[in-house]
Formats: C-alpha cells, structure tokens, sequence
C-alpha cells in the first residue's frame, strides 16, 4: 500500500506530537483482535492496528493525508474488543480531525458545508421538504387503518420530535413510512421540524468539533422551540 | 541427631536458602567459592551476626559420600581439607551471563554497551554519566535471535523505564516474541509504555544490523505491523545476554553425581519431579542453579528447600522400608553394574555392596539389569504381582477367542491414565486385559517380560513415561531397549515378535490408553493365541 512503501526513519519521527493524545494507543500490543472484527478491513490495505501503529509511532504527515482513516465506517467494533481498551474510533477521528478542511473527502466536504448553510445536506428548500413529507402523509392515508394520518410538522409541545436522515427525504422515503406508521398505532404525539431537521452530523464524522457543535446546536434550539419532551435521533 | 544442611552458592540464592534455614533452626554450612567476609557478609545480607550459619569462604567442595541424612562432605580451604557430617545439600549458585554482541554482530564500543553496563550505571557502580545523557536515542536489543528470557525481559523493561523516565531519553526495545508471563512482567510493560518506550517485534524477517568503522550503528527491520521498512541510528546499543549456569555449577555436578540439562543446568525438563527435587535424595538444587523462570522464585525456591530439610531426620533410618531394593549378601559377585546405572545414586561401595535405604527410589532398574538377579525388592515385588495372574488355556483361533494381554504400566503415569480409564470407560477396555503396575518401566526385567509369555499371555506391552519423563531419568530408556532385545530373542525364538509392544503414555492420557490397548487387541486377534497357552492344559 503506498502510504508505508516508503522506509520509516525512525529518527525523523517525532512521537512526542501524537503522545498526547489521550486514546491509549501506545498500550498496542498488536494482537490484532481489531483488524479480525473490522467490517472494512482489507479494503485498499486499511486495517485499524495500522491506524494505531502509525499513530504510536508518530508518523504524522502519513497517516493524515493517508486515505485510511477515511475508509473507517466508525461502528466503534474494534474498541469493543480491544483488550487493551484503545479508543480506536475516537484516534480515527482525531486523525481525521488534522487534515485541512479542503482536502476531507468530496461528498462529506461538500455535505456538511451545505449543511451549514441550508441546514441540510442535501440543500433542500424548505418548501420541497414539507411536499415530500405531505407526499409520504397522503400516500399512508390510502392504506387502510390509516386514513386519519397527517404528518404533524411543528406542532408545539409534542412528547416525541424526530430528525431526519437526508437520504429519506431524497431516494428512500418509504423507509419513513414504518415508524410513523407505529406512531400513528400507537397515538404518539410527535413532530418533526420544518427547518434544521437533518439528523446526520458529518461535523462529528469528519472531526470538525465547531461544525459539529453548529449541527448539534440545531437539533436542541428545535427541541426549545417547540417545546418537544423527548428527541428521537436516530443517526 | 540434628539436622545439618550445606548451602553451595553465595549470592541472593544462597543467601536467602541459609535465612530461610536458620531462621527454622537448622543448622547451616555456607560453602562459597569466592572469598567473602563472614561478619560483613552476614550484617550484609542476613542482617545479623550470630546468626549460627559456619561460612567456609574461598573453599571448594572436594567430595561427598554417603546419602540423604548422612553426607560426609570433604571441603578444601587453603589447600587444607576439612570434613563436614550433613543431612542435606543445597546447591545455590547464581546464574553466569554471557553477553550477546556476537550473535547481533556488533564489536562493544562506548556506544555499544551490554546490559549488565547500563544496570551498573544506572545503580551507580560505574562511572558513566556520558551514557545517562538527556535526549539520547537508545535501541535495546533483545531476544531477536533467541527465546527472551524472563529474568533478562525483566531487567530490559526496568532500565527502558529508567533511561526514559529518569534521565528522559528515547528509548527503543527491538525483541522477537515478549514473554510477558513471568510475575509483574506485564505491569511492567504497561508502565514503560506509558512512559513512552516504544518496542519493534521481528519475528519473521531478521533485522539488518550494520556497525560502521566509526562504531555507530544502523538498524533496518521490517514493521510487521505496516508490512513496511523500518530505519534507526540510535545513539546508543544496549545488547541483551544470556544467562548461563554458574562457572561453579559443572564441578559441584560431578563432585555430587547430580544430572544436568543439556546447558548445563541441574534440572531437567521432568514433569514427575517437583521443584528444587534432583535425581537425587537430600540434594536440591534452588534459583539459578536450576533456572528458574523470574526473581520471585530465587524466595520461592528458598523456602521450598527449607520445607524438604524440616522434614530430614538428621540420622540414617535403621528399619528396613518396604519397596527399596536389596543386594544378596552372599550371591553378590561386585560386578558393580548397580553401582554404575542407578540414577538416584543409592548403592553404596564400603566392603561389600548394599543400598543406602534412605536414598534409594525403588525404581527397580538395578534388580532388572542385575546380571544374576540376586537384587530384590524389601517387601512385593514385579515377580510377587505377576504370580497372581492367572490364565487358562485355549483351542485354536475360534470367533470367540479372548486374547490375554498382560500390561506393565509405570504407576506414575500409564497406571494413572489405566484408572482413569477404567473408572470412565470400563466397557471399552479390552476383557482379557491384566494390569501390573510397576514403580518404573524401568524395574521390568527380561526376565519378566519372558515368564510371562511363559504364563500363557498372548501379548505383553509396556506402557511407560515419555522420553525425558522419568522420574528416575532413565527407566523408560531401559525398558525400549530391554524391549528391543526381548523382540529379537522371540523372532529367535520362532515366536511372534509382535505380541510385545511399548508405547510411551502420560497420566493424563486414559482415551490414549484406551485406543492403545484396542489396537494391541486388534493386532493379537489377527495372529491368534499364542503357542504356549494353546499348549496349556485348562486348569
């Protein structure tokens, strides 16, 4: 894999840089229990005790401009069974953390910069965001046992406000429909807001904790403004 | 009578095997191959004086007679001979260590140092402050080429911990696999981490070391972690070494007829022999003299060798015990084979030839190889077992032929799966199967083996202890080549070589056992009942 074809000098490193780093990467003790539970291991030569190692070993330029780090899927199963208890994800992010916001991978790029300025990743208006819930509403209402349904958007002082992942508004809406569905059987109040709604946060996935913050800080400014009990987030 | 016990050795073993003792009120006798200073050496290490332990310093062990609870040991000091009566011997010399440069390539060199220089500048023992500098780089190499030792892994993570904490520089450790199992081992290598100690493991690819003209050293191995390259220049090499057993250790085995591993160590690999025991009586071997695995067993073995000399008599025991061997009085022709093969060194040359009682195992293998056989066991014997067997006759091959087939089993291990197996799989076990325990595969005789075909048995099989497994060392070595002989004597014979059979069993093994005897079983049903029993008249 080109990100270690070239020979480590060891003396040019500095591993003082990445000591720091408060995820126990140097308790390493390569038994590699990570890279057997990694769903992407193998993938273009990533495998998480690498991460780790170049870490370790202080090899910083490699492993932030290395595609690696952005092969991970975060599903957090290599710090399950990490003996030694390393934050394996928490590394990866931090790594990803350290690249220049420019260079972070297209879509995730140019996501979250979306996000940031429409609210959704997607940059869908706000008018074409409550058709389509309207749409998927309309569409339950023909099924039989719900022909009372609506889709609730805003309403004040629900028990349950719910985000939603941008790619149920755009090519899966039917996946909506299962658990408004449950809502409606089971006469939960609910909501979902009419702006700010994306539950997705590319700001923790890329390790940008001030766009993270921005995300974040939307959901709770709905659940302030409409009054919600609880929140429903399922990203 | 009292107990008297003489310690060989005078480092840390010695030391605490001689506190461990005369705190319990035994008498010592510290016999040190260096000159040391009884006072100092006391208040040093024992922390008191009067403490009743008699020190011969700058001595040498010349010889030992007798047996357990009754040594005469002969020490020389200043080429003048002195003479110790003594119950029981404990050998507690320190480990030698040998310094490994040669076997990474490297010539020492003010940056190319051993072990054993760093740990003497570090505690202060050398005056080399330039190796303590701030800031250096330093590899450690160790165990790239051989099996880490525990003892030395131990040393090399708490000198890594030291340069790195104490006098912060950056160190590296080059190993192959780290046996971290050793006590504390672990905590250890979690505490140098932390301090930042960063270690390389080569397993599979060798690393290059290249030592320039100039002395400096470069490093490539490959990172088996990134599949990649890996280039270092430390500043300084601190190479590993090898413990060896003490200079003193080869002599002391001679002097006291005790067996040594193939480096030379005083304990074999052997399962049935518990710590400190060697292959003989009232003789321990304790801490390096028979390699122990870390420091902890240097208290460990101590105490261990105190328990075994607590429960010495302190003079011969006069009853006769059962189960020792006896030499004939008056048939004994002093061919001095038993003198020559008995591996416990029982046998005793003062006139005519007998058996130091105490001393002896009762493995039987001088009664076996006895050319005259006028050496039995005090109490039942092989033979005494074999008379209560009992077997009848048969016709020729019919479906219903029930081969007898008699085992000899050494009791410390196919006697133990036997039972095991008995009490487990009663019903798989072959009907005509009779069992004879032996002490030690050793202890059957040619003798036996052929009075027993004599008897009608249609197979014999010996089923001993795995080679290097025998408590008395050499039993199984006796029992395949008395084996071997007995097979070709049948085909002599004209009577089939394949109804004797050997195999070697551990106690644990009773499916083993089981699939052994099944297929000896088989083997018999295929050839039928032996000429002899079918020439037996049915009793």
């Amino acid at each position: 894999m080109t990100e270690t074809d070239k020979m480590i000098e060891m003396n040019n490193l500095n591993r003082n840089g990445l000591r720091s780093w408060p995820h126990s990467q140097d308790y390493c003790i390569t038994c590699g229990a990570c890279s057997s539970s990694c769903p992407v291991s193998g993938i273009d030569g990533f495998d998480p005790r690498k991460i780790v190692r170049m870490v370790s070993l202080g090899m910083q330029e490699e492993i932030v401009s290395s595609r690696w780090p952005w092969i991970c899927t975060m599903c957090g199963k290599c710090e399950n069974v990490c003996p030694m208890e390393i934050d394996i994800p928490g590394l990866i992010r931090k790594v990803r953390s350290r690249r220049d916001r420019d260079k972070v991978p297209g879509i995730l790029h140019k996501g979250l910069d979306t996000a940031i300025q429409t609210g959704n990743n997607l940059g869908l208006p706000q008018e074409d965001f409550i058709f389509i819930l309207q749409d998927v509403g309309e569409e339950i209402a023909q099924e039989p046992g719900f022909e009372d349904f609506t889709v609730p958007v805003d309403k004040i002082g629900a028990n349950i406000l719910t985000t939603i992942h941008n790619k149920l508004v755009n090519t899966h809406t039917d996946d909506l429909k299962h658990w408004w569905k449950i809502f409606f059987a089971a006469k939960e109040e609910w909501t979902v807001p009419s702006i700010n709604w994306e539950g997705t946060n590319w700001g923790l996935f890329t390790g940008d904790d001030e766009r993270m913050k921005i995300m974040t800080g939307r959901v709770a400014e709905n659940m302030e403004r409409l009054q919600a009990k609880n929140l429903l987030w399922p990203e | 009578m009292t107990v008297k016990v003489l310690i060989a050795g005078n480092g840390a073993s010695a030391i605490y095997t001689a506190k461990e003792l005369s705190d319990n009120g035994i008498d010592t006798v510290l016999v040190s191959g260096k000159a040391i200073d009884r006072v100092n050496f006391l208040k040093d290490t024992i922390q008191k004086e009067d403490t009743g332990i008699l020190i011969y310093s700058d001595s040498e062990i010349i010889s030992c007679q007798g047996c357990v609870n009754d040594f005469q040991i002969t020490i020389r000091s200043n080429e003048k001979d002195s003479s110790e009566n003594i119950s029981g011997i404990v050998i507690a010399e320190e480990y030698r260590r040998k310094d490994n440069f040669e076997s990474y390539g490297l010539k020492p060199s003010p940056s190319v140092i051993s072990l054993s220089e760093i740990t003497n500048a570090i505690e202060g023992r050398s005056n080399h402050s330039a190796l303590l500098k701030e800031g250096l780089k330093v590899l450690f190499l160790t165990g790239c080429f051989q099996e880490s030792n525990p003892v030395i892994l131990n040393e090399v993570m708490t000198r890594a911990l030291q340069l790195q904490k104490k006098y912060h520089q950056e160190v590296f450790i080059l190993t192959g696999n780290l046996k971290v199992g050793g006590e504390g081992l672990e905590k250890l290598y979690r505490e140098t981490k932390e301090a930042g100690v960063f270690y390389a493991k080569v397993n599979q690819i060798p690393p290059v070391i290249e030592q320039l003209d100039n002395g400096s050293v470069t490093v490539v191995y490959q990172d088996e972690i990134l599949q990649s390259l890996a280039k270092i220049s430390p500043d300084m090499v601190v190479v590993d070494e090898e413990l060896l057993p003490s200079e003193n250790l080869e002599a002391l085995a001679r002097v006291f007829e005790l067996n040594q591993d193939k480096t030379g160590f005083l304990q074999t690999d052997n399962v049935h022999r518990e710590p400190v025991f060697t292959n003989r009586k009232g003789i321990l071997a304790a801490g390096p003299s028979r390699r122990i695995a870390d420091h902890h067993a240097y208290l460990d073995d101590a105490a261990n060798a105190a328990l075994v000399m607590m429960n010495l008599t302190g003079g011969k025991i006069d009853s006769d015990p059962v189960g020792k061997a006896r030499i004939g009085v008056v048939e004994c022709a002093r061919c001095l084979t038993c003198f020559r093969i008995c591996p416990h060194k029982a046998i005793r040359l003062e006139g005519r030839v007998t058996v130091y009682a105490d001393a002896c195992e009762g493995c039987g293998i001088c009664i076996a190889e006895c050319p005259r056989e006028y050496i039995t066991w005090t109490g039942p014997g092989i033979s005494d077992d074999l008379e209560k067997i009992h077997i009848s006759g048969t016709a020729e091959q019919t479906e219903d032929f029930i081969p007898v087939i008699v085992a000899f089993c050494c009791t410390r291990s196919a006697g133990k799966s036997f039972r095991t197996a008995a009490d487990q799989f009663q019903s798989s076990l072959p009907k005509g199967l009779k069992i004879v325990e032996v002490p030690c595969a050793g202890g059957i005789s040619m003798g036996h083996i052929l009075s027993t075909f004599m008897k009608g048995a249609d197979g014999v099989i010996l089923l001993t202890c795995h080679p290097g497994n025998c408590y008395s060392e050499v039993g199984n070595q006796y029992a395949k080549s008395r084996a071997e002989n007995v097979k070709s004597r049948l085909s002599v014979m004209g009577f089939e070589k394949e109804r004797l059979h050997l195999e070697t069993i551990a106690a644990n093994m009773e499916t083993d056992f089981v699939r052994i005897v099944n297929a000896f079983q088989k083997q018999l049903l295929k050839i039928g009942p032996s000429s002899i029993r079918k020439n037996l008249k049915n009793s």
